[in-house]
């Protein structure tokens, strides 16, 4: 078995769930984090030399959301959170509804926002790591990370 | 971060670990991205759009060249003489580059996980004179590199799209019996068109989208299920699966016709990643299920629209329940894996 084989079968369900909180579609979360380990398939040497294959292949992953809501934003018009509606009627406790309410916030939020929320706060990075990752300054990552909270506490959801 | 946000972000810690449980779970992980992989490579490379080399029986090559890069291909003995490697494919692309591939005689019913490290395609094949393969090379050959293979640094850059049974060619004219239905195979660009007389009318399939046998199959799915379940569609938009069907398009939805079936196509099902199936809503509303045969599959992104717009896929049009990936044409089951094993490879002798 590859190196590489043995470590998407080691941490693809992990980068499975990093993809799916960042778009929130289970599909997408598929194809995202095929598309990013496809691609990184193609230089795994290199990848796997430079001695941590995590960050590498979750910038790629992140590339991909960051780069794939742009491309399909064009094409899709979603209508309906299905999942949302259906969750929020069959949850019954409130602390589950409100998750369900700030789950649709996040999906309002601009991706660099929300991506920076899951980097902090399901990863916990460092506003180190979530830089690098996002190729941007420290002090831009506090930013996207502040802001994206302070927007889910004042969003309305009739906007959402 | 202020005490606000550690607390908003505590929330936010057990939003996301609960979400987390949503996700995929990753079993089919590995096979997807090889096969992604591969498809990465046939675009990089380009010569599936073109080329498709058909191994006669007796090991000698005929080529058809379809409108490709200039790359020719070729078989001969492996001059290393080795037992293990007795054949080679030669590539010949151009300009002045030149490699060979190992040909590896294998059962012809075995998979990815049943060839050596080394080699590896969706379908693959045997020099014994029977059938069969449909494979892409992907991994170091002949000492090539990763680097050298992707990194488009060698003339190691490519993949092969053949196949054949005893007897059958892919060639323009030749004739081509689906359940004793005679066809001809026509020629034409990145397509191949089949015409059947008896049902009046041509198929189209891209040539590098399928193999023989799979045309085969194809075409025989296509035959028993009858006239009107061939559609030439171009993908409109998608809507996300699980969605009802709605009595008016999406916008943006092209149009599409199915044999006189007006209707809109409004979304696309990826199964485990590498088949799909698209839904189609006829004016109606009536939703109604497009499975493409067997061995193909696209990206969402080459389905929806950026660049392959022009697909012709084999239609079972049957009302269906969303969420219900139903019957396939060619009789392999719902979620059937192109590139995995098959028990089932109805290769039907050539004329």
């Amino acid at each position: 078995m590859s190196s590489f084989d043995e470590y998407v079968r080691a941490r693809g369900s992990g980068l499975l769930r990093f993809a799916y909180l960042l778009c929130q579609d289970r599909h997408l979360a598929e194809d995202l984090t095929q598309e990013a380990l496809a691609r990184c398939h193609r230089s795994w040497k290199r990848v796997s030399n430079a001695g941590d294959p995590d960050a590498y292949v979750r910038k790629a992953v992140l590339r991909q959301f960051l780069s794939w809501r742009r491309r399909k934003s064009a094409m899709e018009k979603i209508t309906a959170d299905m999942t949302a509606h259906e969750r929020s009627l069959d949850d019954g406790s409130a602390s589950r509804a409100e998750r369900s309410v700030l789950w649709t916030r996040l999906a309002a939020l601009p991706r660099k926002q929300r991506a920076a929320l899951v980097m902090r706060f399901y990863l916990d990075l460092d506003y180190a790591a979530i830089s690098a990752l996002m190729g941007c300054a420290e002090s831009t990552a506090r930013v996207h990370v502040h802001k994206g909270l302070a927007t889910l506490r004042t969003t309305d959801l009739a906007h959402v | 971060m202020d005490m606000r946000d550690e607390k908003d972000g505590e929330e936010l810690r057990a939003l996301f670990d609960g979400r987390a449980g949503e996700a995929p779970d990753g079993h089919a992980l590995l096979g997807n991205v090889h096969r992604r992989s591969r498809r990465m490579l046939q675009r990089r490379t380009g010569i599936t759009a073109g080329a498709l080399a058909v191994l006669a029986a007796t090991g000698v090559v005929a080529v058809q060249n379809l409108g490709g890069e200039g790359t020719s291909v070729a078989a001969e003995p492996s001059a290393s003489s080795s037992a293990e490697y007795p054949y080679f494919l030669k590539l010949m692309p151009p300009p002045g580059e030149l490699t060979s591939f190992p040909l590896y005689p294998g059962n012809p019913l075995g998979d990815e996980d049943s060839v050596p490290e080394g080699f590896a395609g969706d379908y693959w094949y045997t020099l014994d004179g029977r059938v069969y393969t449909f494979g892409f090379l992907y991994t170091p050959q002949n000492g090539a590199t990763d680097e050298q293979i992707y990194g488009g640094a060698s003339p190691v850059r490519s993949s092969l799209v053949y196949d054949t049974g005893p007897g059958v060619s892919l060639t323009d004219g030749e004739e081509l019996t689906i359940r004793g239905a005679p066809g001809r195979i026509k020629v034409t660009g990145d397509d191949i068109v089949l015409s059947w007389s008896e049902l009046g009318r041509e198929w189209r399939v891209r040539a590098h989208l399928l193999s023989v046998a799979q045309v085969k199959r194809f075409t025989e799915g296509l035959y028993e299920a009858g006239p009107g379940v061939f559609c030439n569609s171009s993908i409109g938009t998608m809507r996300e699966w699980g969605r009802p069907a709605t009595d008016s398009p999406p916008e943006g939805a092209r149009e599409i016709d199915f044999y006189g079936k007006k209707g809109y196509l409004v979304g696309t099902e990826a199964d485990s990643g590498s088949a799909h199936a698209i839904y189609f809503t006829g004016r109606d509303g009536t939703p109604m299920i497009v499975s493409p045969p067997e061995g193909f599959y696209a990206t969402d992104d080459e389905l929806i629209g950026e660049t392959t717009v022009n697909l012709w896929l084999s239609c079972h049009l049957e009302p269906a329940v969303y969420g219900d990936p139903g019957p396939w044409v060619t009789g392999v089951s719902p979620g059937g894996d192109p590139g995995g094993a098959h028990s089932e490879f109805p290769l039907i002798p050539g004329n």
